[in-house]
């Protein structure tokens, strides 16, 4: 086994570590937001937006990184950045990773205000980024896509 | 069929071990607070571990058992019997962290939050920290084997 073949095996590792940790961070972010401004507590409100602030936070490190990993990969894995099911995976991670700063830009102005509420947006645009995610992920396991550019 | 199972078997591993990442991280997070507000949150992620974590975990091994039955995979491989010895750590350690949370849970119900009492929620958290931490040890094996079929 050469060492390239070693690398691209931890790169591949990393990549579906990152997956993992993002989307399942994002997911615990939404739970705890939601069980938490139920209640009456103001300060337990705010350390959950505060929680769920760092979450997104920590998810945009995780984006930069699927995006280099992601990168790494394709030509050691045999395709071209021309591969069509890549390339609707760079347009929908770009799209999630859009999404993810706008529902960071709200969380960071209801804390500002001291509104603490998960609104029909933040709802909106969670379900949104869960089903590009498995858009992404559908696309990465069966080599194809069914979005056409 | 197989690319269905495939699919739902990464959802539902993130379901699991991507939410048990968030759940822990919210737990570190609430530590540094009060001890009423750290037991609400633990109260919290006891329900997400019962109700979501360790089902899409049994869950798992069903689907990682339909996939290797539907691609023909042997379960003497190297990859395949490693990916089952991790998963058992996995699932073992995860219960032993719940076993944990749920003491740490019955430390902050009682009602004397003194700084002894503190200490010992704090001690009783890094044991939940210790059993984690084994599973997402188990886990790294395991996706490392998984991803690269190694042998």
């Amino acid at each position: 086994m050469g060492v390239s073949v070693v690398v691209v095996d931890i790169v591949k590792f990393l990549h579906l570590l990152l997956v993992l940790g993002l989307v399942g961070s994002l997911v615990a972010s939404y739970y705890f937001s939601c069980v938490s401004f139920r209640r009456a507590d103001i300060s337990l409100k705010q350390a959950t937006m505060r929680y769920a602030l760092m979450i997104d936070r920590i998810s945009f490190i995780c984006m930069f990184f699927l995006f280099a990993t992601g990168s790494m990969l394709v030509i050691p894995k045999g395709f071209t950045f021309k591969t069509p099911w890549i390339n609707a995976a760079y347009i929908l991670l770009t799209v999630a990773a859009g999404l993810q700063v706008w529902l960071y830009k709200i969380k960071q102005r209801l804390l500002d205000r001291g509104q603490f509420k998960v609104t029909i947006i933040m709802h909106s645009v969670f379900w949104l980024t869960v089903v590009i995610y498995i858009g992404i992920i559908h696309d990465a396991v069966t080599k194809m896509t069914y979005l056409r550019v | 069929m197989y690319f269905f199972l495939k699919v739902v078997h990464i959802c539902v591993g993130i379901l699991a071990m991507g939410v048990g990442f968030g759940l822990v991280l919210r737990l570190r997070y609430a530590s540094k607070r009060n001890l009423e507000h750290f037991a609400l949150v633990v109260k919290q992620a006891l329900l997400l571990n019962w109700v979501i974590v360790v089902p899409a975990l049994l869950l798992q091994l069903l689907l990682g058992f339909s996939i290797v039955g539907i691609k023909g995979y042997s379960l003497h491989q190297f990859w395949v019997y490693c990916t089952f010895i991790g998963y058992f750590f996995l699932l073992i350690s995860w219960l032993v962290s719940n076993f944990f949370l749920l003491d740490l849970y019955d430390r902050l119900r009682s009602d004397n939050a003194g700084e002894g009492s503190r200490r010992e929620v704090i001690r009783c958290f890094k044991h939940y920290v210790c059993a984690v931490s084994v599973s997402f040890l188990s886990l790294m094996f395991m996706l490392f084997m998984m991803a690269n079929r190694i042998l």
